[in-house]
């Protein structure tokens, strides 16, 4: 059965300074895909460019040269409004350093991006509490991220990333953060989320260790790919 | 995301930095509670005073004179006031021609001859001021009868020997029994004496009948005996003295006073002074003059209130530089909420939202802290005139009210101030790409 592509890229080049004497080339041509149901790493050293690349995964820039299909849709041309809308709907992001809002309670992080799809209050609030329950974090829905650990607000971070069944889930460095014993139980929830719900998942890692427990490691080197292993479709 | 949410989210973010709000908001509670309180004196001023001067002598009374003409190209180093002479002066006749002439349109018209102070024995020695007059005196003066009846047009006619004497005459000098009916002696200073049947009794009001010494004792108070003007006439030698150079008129009912003036000026213009051109007579109505004093307290209040407005402007810049340095400070907010989906249009929307909300908040502070700062300025103002001008003082009908267009303006004008200032620090906002806002630090 041939499985659905979540991400095709083609020739993506990114470069900054364009046309300016300090012009600097990251992607020089990257040509990926990703299957619906995937748990991919990609990895790479600081500077190789895998930032830059989830960036472009994450919609949150537009390549340079190339096309960028994400469930059927080239993005690549996007305007940005249209691509908040790609961001909002399709794409769960993971961050780092959770990239929570401050001061603001749990439950009304995890609804933030309901409410920019436009769903009312009271359908945003239970599916919110719903999420949390899912990650173990529902006791603790109206704390603050200043009153959780790191682990709780990654945690928090997973549910929000869920909250709009995004086609791909995108974790930068999930566990940077967190000590080790924290970073399995995350690492847990997303081994979960992929074996139970069949979410597609990136994770974008500069260790290997993490990225042994995923089912395709991407080494991106210098700005191209160094070497794709473990996909069962390539 | 549509209004209401943003209105959510700037009041959690005013909750969340309630010190930094509330200092935001000061400038423009200070600038609007200025203005409020500035208009809510000026609009108690003028109620107070359109309220005080109604209850002294009515909006439809006219004050005339006769007084000399100042030709139109005067120069003042040469021109001298001509002589009055008593032909120059009106006569009662001329008076009742006058009222004659005019029919409903006046209520009555009033003049008097001062015959001068003097001294009635009664059950003690009181002091009077004897005063002829035509009828309408007491309901010019604003003065209530208590019992009888006033100076009749039939007692000038006739020229009676009647009189209206006030309450502390009946109570000093025949102790407190009705005198109605009775003859009274009245010993004017220059030895004749005056004998009079009183057929009224007024109500003496100290600030109506223009103040006096308040010092002297209230049975020494010298209060006026009203006589018929005609009979008052007789008793003086000189012409002059009969003669009128003052009076006042009534407007009747449905007449317009300000109109009532001019036509009482052309009036005598065409007859008593047809020939005599140096002389007119002049005429002022309470009612413009009203006019006059509320145009300008009007003035004064929109001046000052312009004034005090001017530090709204300041308050609006302090609120931009508190958007300005709270969009920096909340740049990583702005790159989550956009890489979770926020479009520029979005965060835009929320931090003009949240200007707003911080200016209209201050705004609503502001004007209660106005109209209460008005009431206690207003309060203490009158305290003060009180204490200070007893006579004034007890003629005034104070009213407090603050002016509702300054409310809602006021309203209107920190919403602008919100949308005006909050516009750049969104619009910073709204353009902050969504990797360098993640990024920042």
């Amino acid at each position: 059965m041939e499985k659905k592509v979540v991400i095709d890229m083609h020739g993506i080049v990114k470069k900054y300074y364009e046309n300016q004497p300090n012009e600097l080339e990251i992607l020089h041509g990257i040509d990926l895909k990703i299957y619906e149901g995937e748990f991919v790493a990609i990895v790479g050293e600081s500077g190789s460019g895998k930032s830059t690349l989830m960036n472009m995964i994450g919609a949150l820039d537009r390549p340079t040269e190339g096309n960028y299909f994400l469930d059927g849709e080239d993005v690549s041309t996007l305007s940005d409004e249209r691509l908040s809308e790609i961001r909002n709907q399709k794409i769960g992001f993971v961050f780092q350093n959770f990239c929570l809002i401050p001061r603001t309670s749990a439950v009304r992080n995890v609804e933030v991006p309901m409410m920019y799809a436009g769903i009312p209050g009271k359908q945003r609030r239970e599916k919110a509490l719903e999420l949390l329950d899912m990650v173990g974090m529902k006791e603790r829905a109206s704390h603050k991220p200043n009153e959780l650990s790191g682990g709780q607000n990654q945690r928090v971070a997973i549910a929000r990333a869920m909250v709009n069944d995004p086609s791909l889930i995108l974790a930068d460095e999930p566990t940077g953060a967190l000590d080790s014993k924290t970073g399995h139980l995350v690492m847990d929830i997303f081994h979960k989320l992929h074996k139970e719900q069949h979410k597609t998942i990136v994770l974008i890692t500069h260790s290997q260790e993490l990225a042994k427990e995923t089912e395709r490691i991407i080494t991106i080197s210098d700005g191209n790919i160094l070497s794709d292993v473990g996909g069962e479709q390539k | 995301m549509n209004l209401f949410e943003c209105i959510r989210l700037a009041l959690d973010s005013i909750k969340a930095n309630k010190l930094r709000s509330v200092l935001t908001m000061l400038g423009i509670i200070i600038g609007i509670s200025s203005v409020i309180t500035i208009t809510t004196i000026g609009n108690s001023l003028q109620k107070t005073i359109s309220s005080t001067l109604t209850s002294l002598g009515g909006t439809n009374l006219i004050t005339a004179y006769v007084n000399a003409v100042i030709p139109d190209d005067v120069d003042y180093d040469t021109w001298e006031y001509p002589d009055m002479t008593t032909d120059d002066m009106l006569q009662y006749e001329d008076l009742m021609a006058y009222k004659e002439a005019f029919g409903d349109k006046v209520k009555s018209v009033i003049a008097n001859i001062g015959l001068g102070s003097g001294t009635v024995d009664g059950e003690e020695t009181v002091n009077v001021n004897t005063m002829g007059t035509t009828p309408g005196m007491l309901d010019a003066n604003k003065l209530t009868l208590i019992e009888g009846r006033d100076i009749s047009e039939k007692d000038n006619e006739q020229e009676k020997a009647t009189a209206v004497v006030s309450d502390l005459f009946v109570k000093y000098a025949c102790d407190g029994n009705s005198p109605i009916g009775k003859q009274i002696s009245i010993s004017l200073s220059d030895g004749s004496v005056l004998k009079v049947y009183v057929v009224g009794v007024y109500q003496y009001d100290k600030v109506k009948l223009g103040g006096g010494n308040t010092k002297v004792a209230e049975k020494d108070i010298s209060t006026p005996v009203y006589i018929p003007f005609t009979y008052a006439a007789d008793q003086v030698d000189d012409p002059a003295m009969a003669a009128i150079q003052y009076f006042n008129v009534l407007a009747g009912e449905g007449t317009d006073p300000t109109q009532l003036a001019q036509d009482t000026t052309s009036y005598f213009a065409e007859h008593k002074y047809k020939e005599d051109t140096a002389w007119e007579v002049q005429c002022h109505d309470m009612a413009s003059e009203l006019g006059v004093i509320n145009t300008v307290l009007k003035v004064i209040t929109i001046a000052i209130s312009v004034i005090a407005a001017i530090s709204l402007i300041v308050g609006g810049v302090g609120v931009m530089n508190i958007m300005l340095v709270s969009v920096v400070e909340r740049t990583r907010e702005i790159g989550i909420r956009k890489a979770l989906g926020a479009k520029n249009r979005g965060i835009h929307l929320q931090f003009l939202t949240e200007s707003v909300v911080i200016c209209l908040i201050g705004g609503i502070i502001g004007i209660l802290l106005g109209i209460f700062n008005g009431f206690l300025l207003s309060k203490v103002a009158v305290m003060l005139i009180k204490n200070f001008a007893s006579d004034i003082g007890s003629m005034l009908t104070v009213s407090v009210s603050p002016s509702l267009t300054a409310i809602i303006v006021s309203v209107i004008f920190s919403m602008l101030t919100g949308i005006v200032f909050g516009s750049y620090p969104a619009k910073r906002a709204a353009r902050m790409s969504p990797i360098d806002a993640l990024r920042y630090e």
